[in-house]
């Protein structure tokens, strides 16, 4: 129905130039020698373990499960009450309840300039040994003025958490040090998405690893779960194209298996003038359909595991960084 | 700032301080930089290649929504994590870059991109000081400038300006403690600091002088294109992202900040700064009405004139745009498409309720500044005024309905969203297409309603229409520049870095001002 633009002559070249700048091509595996691991520490996160570079910082790792956000305090003595008020946004507490040993407490959210009106937080607390692990997620308080909504705690009343310890290989997820069993996963089935991410910069013996390096030497590594994408009308007529729209950027793909499953690992080439930056992108994708837990487990569900790399490491000559970012993907595996 | 006695100074320190606008400031997220403009290898790994665009013509729109939701999804997880947390970004402050001095590192000028600020940062250090005294001493033979550190206050613009103008006001009085400090151990004088400020950081200057005490330390507050009551252009913004350049060397940045709705509002839906730049309560068109957002009804031709004559069919606010407009969940006028808001995975309940806590911090923020004295009380304002330069100032949603020209109007079931229905946006082809492609499309066969929103036609600086610059500020405390500036280039504009000196001389040669 709506009117469209005629095609232009500084159109087509704009596109030509676009279409021109961005060369493709394909690598064979034998081209790229991984770096020797040897030396480099395994994380375990969420469902899966990798090998981080020993010159980069101990890597921020995040959790995610649904809507609620995970954090671990360490040596937290005092009462879960007192550590939940002590939170710089919550305000009156409105319910209180102990579900399977962990404290839920559901409060007005302080916003600072105003307690809003439309949310509740609803904080988990969890004690193991000095550390407490938090929760946080968020209530409609319009749907639920009494903070009723037991949605909320479902991931708590499915879960226990413990140091990691041979227990780690029932059904369950690590995240900073801890071992959360839980049968959050199959109960949910598809709809239990998560998300667990690590990234870390490499620390620089100048101590300035903030500035110039943080830009240019760093890694972001995301476990994603969630529900197979089923398609709808989102038309699969041509493959897809990322990154065909920024002039200068050249492209060499190759694809690899990782931990059995399919991989593509992409080397991204930025030219501008004398100036060149390069890159590394990965992704993994786990086949569908078995969800997260049955890494240890059997159990059903349309879900779709996948992990996205993004590596960065200016400081090293461009073949030594890409065989490092080549080690740390095929390093990436799930927890046996 | 004291009102006594005019005794006018000898020996004078000043400190100023520059304020960016809203995406000006370097930002972090736990030990990453996440936000640089000043690198272009970082913007274009995050977010030209986080941009869901796909080449071809609409025919080949490859699992376009697959494309664009995962880049949203990026960017979300990038600029505000899984649920908003005022502190999830911070500036970065105070790290060494390339090209600054130690000095200039220690002034904090590195939390501030300096391909938008470093020419006025350098000018202001290097060559203000010298002109400033030549011109002073026209009305204080005396005075002598003996120190003017320039300072920069980056800030995480994605928080509340409540919150930024908090941070700001920290470094405010840390940074005129020291001069006062040097002022006192050399015979000098002190009155407090200058703020320069670009776009939002004019908000952060108010929120840190009258929300959070730093007025005393402020001698003056320089506010260059302040959207004082907000600008229109970014409710458009919520429903078709940023505004097309044309080809040009401006297509990247275009394609960096979000060509469409899904990506603006999956980031701006869940920050509260950006919000406040909505037209809040006070916004006035420029022709001063009240009503800036009109659903029209479709156009005529001379049978429907006839038959139907030319009215529009609604125009809002009546009084509060943040509950009759951008609350408005079921209206296709709404602020935020809650589907976006999510893009990584719809959370349990409604995702409309994460934006409506974000937008009632606006409306707060907005009426509690008002309510406080709105501006610091020697505050400057200089806007363009280029009727060349093509600005929103108000908002006209139109719409193509079949029997339209004969007279069809627009009818309550037209702006309705249904319960679990998605309008399907369309956005134009990145190279082929124009901003004017943009629509919701009512369906095939010609049997819904399309809905554009008109091209604007205001004067301004294409983001911040003039009538901001015509409120509540006396005329000689406010200028407005014809031929313009763009909003974005405003501040490098060699028109609004001579009128920025200007005020500072204006200032330093009040002997009033001075204790």
């Amino acid at each position: 129905m709506h009117q469209r633009a005629a095609f232009s002559p500084m159109a087509i070249l704009g596109l030509l130039v676009v279409l021109l700048s961005t060369l493709a091509a394909c690598k064979t595996e034998e081209q790229i020698v991984p770096a020797d691991l040897s030396a480099w520490p395994t994380v375990h996160l969420g469902f899966h373990q990798f090998r981080t570079p020993p010159d980069f910082t101990a890597p921020d790792i995040t959790a995610t499960i649904g809507s609620t956000a995970i954090t671990v305090l360490r040596n937290q003595a005092g009462r879960a009450q007192d550590i939940v008020l002590a939170q710089e946004d919550v305000g009156e507490i409105i319910r209180h309840m102990t579900v399977n040993d962990w404290e839920v407490f559901v409060t007005s959210e302080d916003m600072g300039l105003i307690v809003s009106s439309y949310t509740y937080l609803v904080l988990g607390l969890y004690r193991v040994g000095n550390d407490v692990v938090m929760t946080r997620d968020s209530m409609s308080r319009t749907d639920f003025p009494k903070g009723d909504d037991a949605e909320k705690w479902l991931f708590h009343s499915l879960t226990r958490v413990a140091p990691v310890g041979p227990n780690a290989r029932a059904m369950g997820f690590v995240f900073d040090g801890l071992f959360f069993e839980t049968a959050y996963f199959d109960q949910a089935g598809p709809d239990a998405e998560a998300m667990f991410s690590a990234s870390a910069v490499r620390a620089e013996e100048t101590g300035q690893a903030e500035a110039d390096a943080a830009a240019s030497n760093n890694y972001q590594l995301y476990f994603i779960i969630g529900p197979a994408d089923q398609g709808g009308d989102d038309r699969p007529l041509v493959k897809p194209n990322d990154i065909a729209d920024v002039p200068g950027v050249k492209v060499e793909n190759s694809t690899l298996k990782v931990d059995g499953a399919d991989a593509g690992f992409s080397r991204v080439t930025l030219r501008e003038g004398d100036d060149v930056q390069t890159w590394f992108d990965a992704t993994v994708f786990w086949p569908v359909g078995s969800s997260p837990g049955a890494t240890l487990t059997s159990s059903p569900g349309a879900t779709l595991t996948s992990a996205h790399l993004k590596f960065v490491n200016a400081a090293e000559p461009e073949a030594d960084a890409e065989g490092r970012a080549l080690g740390l993907l095929t390093s990436i595996s799930r927890r046996r | 700032m004291a009102g006594g006695t005019a005794v006018c100074p000898a020996d004078v320190i000043v400190p100023v301080i520059l304020l960016p606008g809203i995406m000006g400031s370097r930002l972090k997220s736990g030990n990453q930089i996440v936000w640089d403009p000043d690198s272009k290898g970082l913007m274009i790994r995050h977010y030209a290649l986080n941009a869901g665009s796909v080449p071809g013509p609409d025919l080949f729109r490859t699992r376009e929504r697959s494309n664009v939701r995962a880049a949203a999804a990026k960017r979300k997880a990038l600029l505000v994590g899984n649920r908003f947390d005022k502190n999830f970004l911070k500036p970065v402050e105070f790290a060494p870059v390339a090209g600054l001095t130690a000095a200039q590192v220690s002034r904090n000028w590195s939390s501030v991109s300096l391909s938008s600020y470093g020419p006025i940062l350098r000018d202001m250090e290097s060559s203000f000081p010298a002109r400033l005294t030549h011109e002073v001493r026209k009305h204080n033979p005396q005075f002598n400038l003996v120190r003017m550190p320039v300072y920069a206050c980056g800030y995480n613009w994605s928080a509340s300006n409540y919150d930024s103008g908090k941070a700001a006001a920290a470094h405010i009085k840390t940074w005129v403690a020291e001069a006062r400090k040097w002022a006192a151990a050399n015979d000098a004088q002190c009155p407090g600091a200058i703020l320069v400020t670009h776009s939002m950081g004019g908000f952060v200057a108010r929120s840190a002088a009258l929300m959070h005490g730093a007025a005393g330390d402020i001698l003056a507050v320089i506010s260059t294109v302040m959207p004082t009551d907000g600008a229109p252009a970014a409710y458009k913004r919520f429903h078709f992202g940023f505004e097309n350049p044309g080809i040009g060397a401006e297509l990247g940045s275009y394609v960096v900040l979000g060509r469409q709705g899904s990506l603006v509002t999956a980031l701006l839906g869940h920050m509260p700064g950006a919000q406040e730049l909505l037209p809040n309560k006070r916004y006035r068109a420029n022709d001063s009405s009240r009503q800036w957002l009109h659903i029209l009804n479709p156009a005529r031709n001379l049978v429907g004139n006839a038959i139907s004559g030319g009215a529009g069919y609604l125009h809002l606010p009546k009084a509060n745009p943040y509950t009759e407009i951008y609350r408005k969940k079921d209206k296709m006028y709404r602020a935020a498409n809650p589907d976006w808001l999510f893009p990584e995975a719809l959370p349990k309940g409604d995702p409309f309720d994460e934006f409506l806590r974000h937008n009632q911090v606006a409306e707060a923020w907005h009426d509690r500044i008002y309510s406080a004295g709105d501006f610091h009380e020697l505050t400057y304002m200089c806007h363009s005024a280029d009727p060349g330069m093509k600005t929103y100032d108000f908002i006209s949603w139109r719409p193509d309905m079949t029997g339209g020209s004969l007279g069809r109007s627009v009818k309550e079931s037209n702006i309705t969203i249904k319960e679990g229905a998605t309008p399907n946006y369309r956005r134009e082809h990145v190279v082929w297409g124009n901003e004017g492609d943009k629509h919701i499309d009512g369906g095939y066969l010609g049997l819904g309603t399309d809905w554009t929103i008109a091209a604007p036609v205001g004067s301004g600086d294409r983001t911040v229409p003039i009538s901001a610059s015509t409120l509540r500020i006396s005329g000689k405390r406010r200028a407005v520049h014809h031929p313009g500036y763009e909003h974005e280039a405003a501040i490098r504009a060699r028109v609004v870095i001579d009128w920025v000196r200007g005020r500072m001389a204006e200032v330093l040669g009040s002997c009033e001002l001075y204790q």
